[in-house]
C-alpha cells in the first residue's frame, strides 16, 4: 500500500480529490437537508413501500434480462470481428448516452400500441407494454443494458484464451467451451455487470415515465415518486432520494467493489 | 495550429459572453405548458412593440412552483391555476403584489382521431387506456374537480406530468382517451365536449417575482392589454371574470 501511495504524484491525488469531492457534496448536501426524524415514517407509507417493492421488482427483472441478452452481446463484441462492428458496437452504447426520455419516445414508436412492432403485438397477441409494468421493465432494461454489455466485454477481451484453446484441442465443442470454460471466468464481470445494470435500472425516470406512463400500482416506481413529492412535498422527496442513494449504495459496494477491481 | 486554438478559444469565450449578457438584459417568463403557444406569439409581439427580449420557458405549473422555490432566476411567472400561485407565494417570493388573472380555461376529452374506444363521456374511460394530468399539477387537480362535480367515477391508467404529455400520447393513439384544455386541441386529435364542464374552470394568474427587472411590469400589462387578450382569444382562453 505504502510504495503505491508513493508513486502516484501529488498532482494526481490533488486532481482526484477534487473529482471525488464534486461526486460527493451533492450527497452531503441531500443528507444534511433531508429530514431525518420522519424517515420512517415516510418509508413505511403505504405508496412509498408500494414503490419500493415495484422498484425492487423493476431493477431485478431488468437485471435478468440484461444477463440474458448482455452475455452473449458483450462476448461478441469482444471476440468476433466482422464488418459494422464499430456500428453495432456504437449501437449498444446509445442508450447510455441518449438522453433517456429520447430513448422511451424511440421505444413508443417500436413498442408502443402504434409502434410498428408493438401493433401487431397488440393486434396479435393482445398483449400492450405501454403502462404496464413489463413495459417499465422494458424501459429500464433498454437503458442498464449498455452497462452490462461493457462489463462483460471489457472482461472478455482480456480472459486468457490458452484455457478455451486447450478445452477445444481436448475435444470439447464450441459452445461446451462457452459454458464450462469461459462462463466462469467472466465469473466476475457478469456479477458486476448484475451490480451496475441493476442500479441503473432501480434509477431510471425518464425512459420510464415515457414509455410506461405514472401509473401508481403498475409503475409508479421510487424515482417517479420522487418526481411527483420533488412537486408537492420536498420533504418526502428528499427522503426518498436518501432511501435510493442508501440502496443504490449498498448494491454498489457489496456486488461491484467485490467483483469488478480484482485486486 | 497553435494561434488558431488560442484564436477560436477566444471567439467562443467572446461569443458565450455576448449570449450571456443579452440573456441577462432579457426578461425572463416562467409558463404554464398550457400556455406554450399563446405566450410565444404574445412574446413576439411585446418584443416588436417594446424591443425587450423574452426568454419563455415552460413545464407543468406545479414543475415552475417548485423551480421558483429553489430559486431559479426569473421575472414573471404565469401558472394554470391559483391555488399553485399560493404555494409559491409561500416560498416568500413573490411578496411585491398581488397577482392578476388574465385567462380562464376548462376541459374536454380528447380522443385519437376516429375515436376508436367510441369514449362519449368520462365514465367511458372504465376498461380503456387513458391518461389525465398528475394530481398536482392544475389540470390534473381540474379533471378530479370536474369528476366529482359530474359525479363520476375517472379510471385513469397514466397521471402524466405535464397536459401536454397527455396530448402527445393521445396523438400518438397510445392511449384510447384523456382530458386536456379546450385550448389544447389540435387536428391530431379529436374533442368531445363535456356538458357542464365549462362551469368547472381554472384561472390563470400572473405575477412579477420579486426583484423583477422593471419591465416585467410591461410584460403583464401587455397581457392585460387588448392586444394581448385578443391573442389568448384566438387561441380560445377565456376571457378573466
Amino acid at each position: 500500500m505504502e510504495t503505491q501511495h508513493n508513486s502516484v504524484p501529488k498532482t494526481i491525488w490533488a486532481g482526484a480529490s477534487i473529482g471525488f469531492i464534486f461526486l460527493l457534496v451533492p450527497f452531503v448536501g441531500l443528507s444534511q437537508r433531508a429530514p431525518w426524524s420522519s424517515f420512517v415514517q415516510i418509508v413505511t407509507e403505504e405508496t412509498v413501500l408500494r414503490s419500493i417493492s415495484l422498484s425492487m421488482i423493476v431493477a431485478t427483472c431488468s437485471a435478468f434480462i440484461c444477463l440474458i441478452l448482455g452475455i452473449p452481446l458483450g462476448w461478441i463484441l469482444a471476440k468476433a470481428d466482422f464488418r459494422g462492428l464499430k456500428l453495432v458496437r456504437a449501437i449498444v452504447l446509445l442508450p447510455m448516452v441518449l438522453p433517456p426520455v429520447a430513448g422511451g419516445t424511440a421505444l413508443l414508436f417500436a413498442l408502443g400500441r402504434k409502434g410498428f412492432i408493438g401493433e401487431h403485438l397488440d393486434s396479435w397477441f393482445g398483449v400492450t407494454l405501454p403502462f404496464t409494468t413489463a413495459g417499465a421493465v422494458l424501459a429500464a432494461s433498454f437503458v442498464s443494458l449498455p452497462f452490462f454489455v461493457l462489463s462483460i466485454e471489457s472482461s472478455a477481451t482480456q480472459l486468457d484464451s490458452r484455457l478455451e484453446e486447450a478445452s477445444l484441442n481436448l475435444g470439447a465443442s464450441p459452445i461446451r467451451t462457452f459454458f464450462t470454460i469461459s462462463l466462469p471466468l467472466l465469473r466476475n464481470a457478469i456479477m458486476a455487470g448484475i451490480a451496475l445494470s441493476w442500479a441503473r435500472a432501480l434509477g431510471e425516470f425518464g425512459a420510464t415515465i415515457t414509455f410506461a406512463g405514472d401509473n401508481p400500482d403498475q409503475t409508479r416506481t421510487l424515482p417517479l415518486q420522487l418526481f411527483v413529492a420533488l412537486e408537492t412535498n420536498p420533504e418526502r422527496a428528499m427522503i426518498i432520494g436518501v432511501l435510493m442513494v442508501m440502496i443504490s449504495l449498498s448494491v454498489l459496494v457489496t456486488l461491484r467493489g467485490n467483483w469488478l477491481v480484482q485486486k | 495550429m497553435k494561434l488558431f486554438i488560442h484564436v477560436s478559444l477566444g471567439v467562443i469565450l467572446l461569443m458565450s459572453g455576448l449570449s450571456c449578457s443579452e440573456s441577462d438584459s432579457s426578461l425572463r417568463v416562467l409558463a404554464a405548458s398550457s400556455l406554450t403557444e399563446v405566450f410565444q406569439e404574445i412574446a413576439s409581439e411585446f418584443e416588436k412593440d417594446t424591443g425587450i427580449q423574452v426568454t419563455l420557458s415552460f413545464a407543468g405549473s406545479s414543475s415552475l412552483a417548485a423551480q421558483i422555490e429553489d430559486g431559479a432566476p426569473a421575472d414573471v411567472i404565469a401558472l394554470a391555476d391559483e391555488e399553485t400561485l399560493t404555494r409559491v407565494k409561500q416560498s416568500g417570493r413573490l411578496t411585491q403584489q398581488e397577482e392578476i388573472i388574465f385567462a380562464t380555461n376548462y376541459l374536454a376529452i380528447a380522443t385519437p382521431i376516429g375515436n376508436p374506444a367510441s369514449i362519449g363521456n368520462i365514465s367511458d374511460f372504465k376498461g380503456n387506456i387513458t391518461a389525465v394530468c398528475s394530481e398536482q399539477v392544475p389540470c390534473g387537480h381540474l379533471a378530479n374537480e370536474l369528476a366529482s362535480f359530474l359525479k363520476v367515477e375517472m379510471e385513469v391508467t397514466t397521471w402524466e406530468p405535464n397536459v401536454r404529455s397527455v396530448r402527445t400520447k393521445i396523438e400518438l393513439g397510445e392511449v384510447d382517451a384523456g382530458l386536456i384544455y379546450v385550448t389544447d386541441a389540435t387536428n391530431q386529435v379529436e374533442i368531445i365536449s363535456i356538458k357542464g364542464s365549462e362551469s368547472v374552470k381554472t384561472k390563470y394568474p400572473i405575477a412579477a417575482v420579486d426583484n423583477a427587472k422593471p419591465s416585467a411590469k410591461d410584460f403583464i400589462d401587455y397581457v392585460l392589454s387588448p392586444n394581448g387578450q385578443e391573442t389568448l382569444e384566438h387561441f380560445r382562453f377565456g376571457a378573466p371574470q
